[in-house]
Formats: C-alpha cells, structure tokens, sequence
C-alpha cells in the first residue's frame, strides 16, 4: 500500500495523473487483449505439437518426433470408417441445405406473401435453439414415431441446425442482386428455371460456397445433436473423439485433431479467395 | 412462397412438432424409448422438488453468467485493438479470432486437456518460470471449465463487438479529446456506450451458448462435475429416464429464452439512446 503510494505521487510528478491513468489502461487493455489472442491459437497449436510426440501418453512437451500417432490413427479402422462416415453425412447435409435452402430464400426474398416475415423468422430459428435440447426433441419425436438412431436421422437433424445458416447466407447475397436482371431475362423470354439457372446461380455462388463450407464443419464437427441421433454401433467421429478423450487420453486423438486443423485451413484457403469477392463477413 | 414450402414444411416437421411433445412429454412415462401409456407429473415434479436439480440449474446459471463476464473482459480489449491496428496486424488478430470457429470444439477441448494437466504445458511453464513449487490442479475442476469455455466461446463475444466498433465515426473520438478528455475518459465515456449494441448481441450470445454447453464441462469438468446439460445427457444416456430428460431440455431451452429476454431489457435501459431512437 505504502509503496503503490508513493509510486503514484512521484510518477504524478512527472507526467499528469491523467496521462498515467492512460498508460495503465492502455498497457491493461493491450494485456488483456493478448492473453486472449493467445489463448485463442495456443490450444491448436500445442495439440499440433503434441502430434508428433513418441510417447504412448500424453504430457507436455513432446520427449521426440515420431509420426507412430498418425499412424495409429490410419491403422485404426473404427476411427477410418467414422472418419469415413461423418464425411459422406456432411456431403449429404450440403445437398439437402441446398435443395431446401435456395428455392426458400429466393422465395423469401422475391416473392410477395402473406406471412412472409413470420415465415423467415421461423426458418432462421433454430440457430439460437441449445443442441442439445434439438437432439433430445427429435431423438424422443422419432421413436415415440417406431424411429430409432440411424444414419437418416442424424444426416436429417444435421440439416435443421445448418439448414438457417444457408438460408441467411443467400438472402443476404439474394437482396443484393439486381431484381431488373431477372426482369430482363424473362422479356427476352427466358422461363422461370432458365432465370434460375443463368440469371441467379451465378450470382449465388458465394453464398452456396460460404454455406456450404459451414454446413459442412458444422455437420463434420457436431457432437451434441449426433449423441442422440446417430447409430449406436456406426459413430460419426466427433462421438468417437468423445469417448476416446472422456474415458481416457487417447494420444491418437492429437493426430486426429491436427488432421482436422488441416484439413479446415485447407477448406479456408480454398474459399477465401471466393468468400474475398462475395463478401462474407458482410453477410453473415 | 412455393419455393419456401419444402423448408418450412421440414423445419417444422422435423423441429417444431418435436418441440412441442418435447414440453408434452414431461407428463409422460417413458421407459427406454417407449410409452408406457400412464401420464404423471413425474417429470416436471422431479425436477422441481428435488433441491438437487436446483443446485444443478444455479451451478449452471453461476458458470454461463462467469464465462459471459470473462468472455466480455477479454474480448472487448480484442476487439477494441482490432479496431486501433494498421495493415498486417489486423489480419493477424482476425485470423486468430477466426481460426477457433475452424476447428471442432473437440479439438480445442483436446487441446486444453494437454494444456491444464498436471504435467500439461501451463503447470510446466510456470513451473519452470518459478511460479509455482507444485503443479496446480486445474483438469477436472471448475477452474478448468471456465478457462476452456471462455476460449471456446471467445469469438462469439469478439465478432459483434468488432462489427460495432467498425461503425464508429472517428471524429467523435477526436472532438472528445479536443474538449479535453483524457484517452481513458474518452474510452469509457465515447467508446463503450457507442458499441452497447455489439457488447449486447455478444453478451446474449455468449450467454445462451454457455448456458447450454455440453462438450467442454463432459470433458475439462471430469466424472462428477454436473452443469444441466451434462446433466441432462446422462439422465437420458446413462439413466435412460427419458421423461425427466425431456422435462429438463424444456427448462433448459425455457431458461435460455428467459435469459435472452431479460437480457434484452437490461440493455434496452443500459442504452441512453433507446429513447430517442424509437421516437
């Protein structure tokens, strides 16, 4: 107490209270800001790290460099064949998002209808819904209907979560297109899937290919919805990852994660070009 | 308006009528998955008598309320030196604020398994630097779980505030301190209240998704540690008591909504312009 006093007078002496109660924000701010900053990459990184340790357990830091996990992790055919699985789910989400998304959006914000706002605030809904709470409503739902878990079900309540995410990507992109382009079209005789097909696809690529890309990681990476939807003898591999780290550290899981830290950067690298031109951050 | 049937007709399909018996079903008997035919108050009654589940839902409540203050205490200096850095710097932060969306919670949880464990880089650090004589429990405690819910959540709370500040006029800045203001004055006094809408949207964010997290408490908070939804998925998967699950989800998904409201409220009286603006 008696030290901090005193500091205070004599620094008071040289420079204004007012410039040293900026300082010391500014050094408090910039402090905060970079234990966050750091916090936010260092766990990846450290698991990057840890990958390529020797060792059958996991401790920091790594005693040598092996590439025996990554290995492990191939010769592995449940975490293959649920790697395999949560892939293929996720392709199909996409179509099923597109399929279902597009045709509403374009419809949400071209078409005149009654109800329209109550219509688009309930397609958007589910992203503020806890995953949870979607995966216990449509697990009881389902069996209550004879259903039980199984690879339909999860791909299916995979698409109600993602479903809004692509809706509002492509609204956001359809209300800056130019609605005199499709008047254009249809005088020149163009009909309404030729419109579609020419007019407003190539316009929406962006949006399909932030959409997409969101649908997917968020279908590859889902656990809590798929904890109650997905079979229980095929697991997607986030479930997998679940009961390989809960149980116990299973040094496997780090390759596991540093694969699927690659493989996101490289979906980002191949969008960010696209996502650049079309505006992303804007329209989320 | 035939374009939106298909997505409509499946959302609530798939969504809304599940919602619906999810609050029903509290009253029913399940027993694994099927309808025993009796109707009780056994779900809903359990869950409100039982001072269990309150300690359960208050713990739940403590933690999400933490995490949304630690999230809005780190993230808005994040974002508010976003909003002061030049050229590289800028992408460098935002490349680090969006790199974590990325990645599966999964791995980021992984990660901080490796971080907080006794032998885990945190406890070696400081040890090596001095810090500390012995390791620290962190894994398994609810230290732990604050420490990776915060950094999960993190870019929820920086996004919207980033967005706000982005919309400041910084002639603003400018007159305040030509009128005299210290940075620090003009920073609590221009600054803040200009970007109550972002902090707003980001608090609520934060908040509704803490409230429900369930990866990282199953994961950092070890075997016994109990927030409602870790608790909800082994009364469903472990207990197969799927009634009381059912009346549990309901609250937790009425928790949230309440929450959102209030919160809602707090910030339409926090904001000095609210007024004027509906006018």
């Amino acid at each position: 107490m008696d030290a901090n006093g005193t500091e205070v007078r004599t620094s008071s002496l040289e420079i204004k209270p007012r410039a040293w109660l900026d300082r010391l924000g500014a050094v408090l701010l910039g402090l905060l800001a970079g234990i966050g900053l750091l916090s936010l990459i260092l766990p990846t990184l450290i698991v990057v790290v840890e990958s390529f340790d020797t060792r059958r357990f996991i401790a920091f830091p790594p005693a040598g460099f092996s590439l025996a996990r990554y290995r492990a992790v191939f010769a592995s055919d449940t975490i293959v064949s649920s790697a395999e699985l949560s892939f293929v789910c996720a392709v199909v989400v996409i179509l099923l998002d597109v399929l279902l998304g597009v045709p509403a959006a374009i419809s949400l914000v071209r078409g005149e209808f009654r109800g329209k706002a109550l219509c688009t605030a309930f397609l958007l809904s589910p992203i503020m819904l806890p995953g949870i709470v979607i995966g216990i409503a449509i697990l009881i739902f389902f069996s209550l209907l004879g259903g039980s878990p199984s690879i339909p079900l999860m791909v299916l309540s995979h698409v109600v979560f993602t479903l809004p995410f692509v809706i509002r990507l492509t609204m956001a992109r359809m209300e800056r297109t130019n609605v005199m382009l499709d008047e254009a079209a249809e005088n020149l005789g163009a009909n309404r899937w030729q419109i579609f097909r020419h007019v407003l696809l190539p316009q929406l690529w962006s949006a399909l290919l932030a959409g997409g890309g969101f649908s997917f990681l968020n279908s590859f990476d889902n656990l809590t919805i798929s904890l109650f939807t997905a079979p229980v003898r095929q697991r997607p591999l986030p479930i997998e990852l679940f009961y390989m780290t809960r149980f116990d550290l299973d040094p496997r899981v780090a390759a596991i994660a540093a694969l699927e830290f690659l493989f996101a950067l490289m979906l980002v690298g191949l969008a960010s070009g696209q996502l650049r031109k079309g505006g992303l951050m804007r329209d989320l | 308006m035939l374009g939106a049937l298909p997505a409509v007709l499946f959302t609530a399909g798939m969504l809304g009528l599940p919602l619906v018996l999810l609050f029903v079903l509290g009253f029913l008997e399940i027993d694994r998955g099927v309808f025993t035919g009796h109707i009780s108050m056994h779900g809903y009654a359990s869950v409100f008598t039982d001072p269990f589940y309150a300690q359960v839902f208050l713990r739940t409540l403590l933690i999400a309320i933490g995490v949304t203050l630690l999230c809005l205490m780190i993230g808005y200096p994040i974002a508010y030196v976003f909003y002061r850095a030049r050229g590289r710097w800028k992408g460098a932060i935002l490349l680090c604020v969006l790199a974590p969306l990325l990645t599966s919670t999964l791995v980021r949880t992984f990660g901080w398994l490796v971080i907080l464990g006794r032998e885990g880089f945190l406890n070696q650090s400081l040890l090596a630097l001095g810090l500390l004589k012995s390791p620290v429990e962190f894994l398994f405690t609810l230290k732990g779980v604050l420490i990776g819910m915060t950094q999960v959540l993190l870019p929820y709370m920086v996004l919207p505030v980033m967005a706000s500040l982005e919309t400041i006029s910084p002639v603003l800045e400018e007159a305040a301190i030509n009128l005299g203001a210290s940075k620090w004055q003009t920073f609590w006094q221009v600054i803040i209240p200009q970007t109550l809408p972002g902090i707003a949207g980001g608090v609520t964010l934060v908040f509704i998704l803490a409230f429900s997290e369930f990866p990282v408490p199953a994961l950092l908070g070890g075997a016994t540690f109990k927030s409602l939804p870790v608790y909800i998925y082994q009364t469903m998967a472990t207990l197969l008591d799927w009634s009381r699950g059912a009346a549990l989800a309901s609250m937790l998904l009425i928790g949230s909504g309440l929450a959102v409201y209030l919160l809602q409220l707090l910030f339409k009286g926090l904001s000095p312009w609210t007024r004027t603006a509906q006018k």
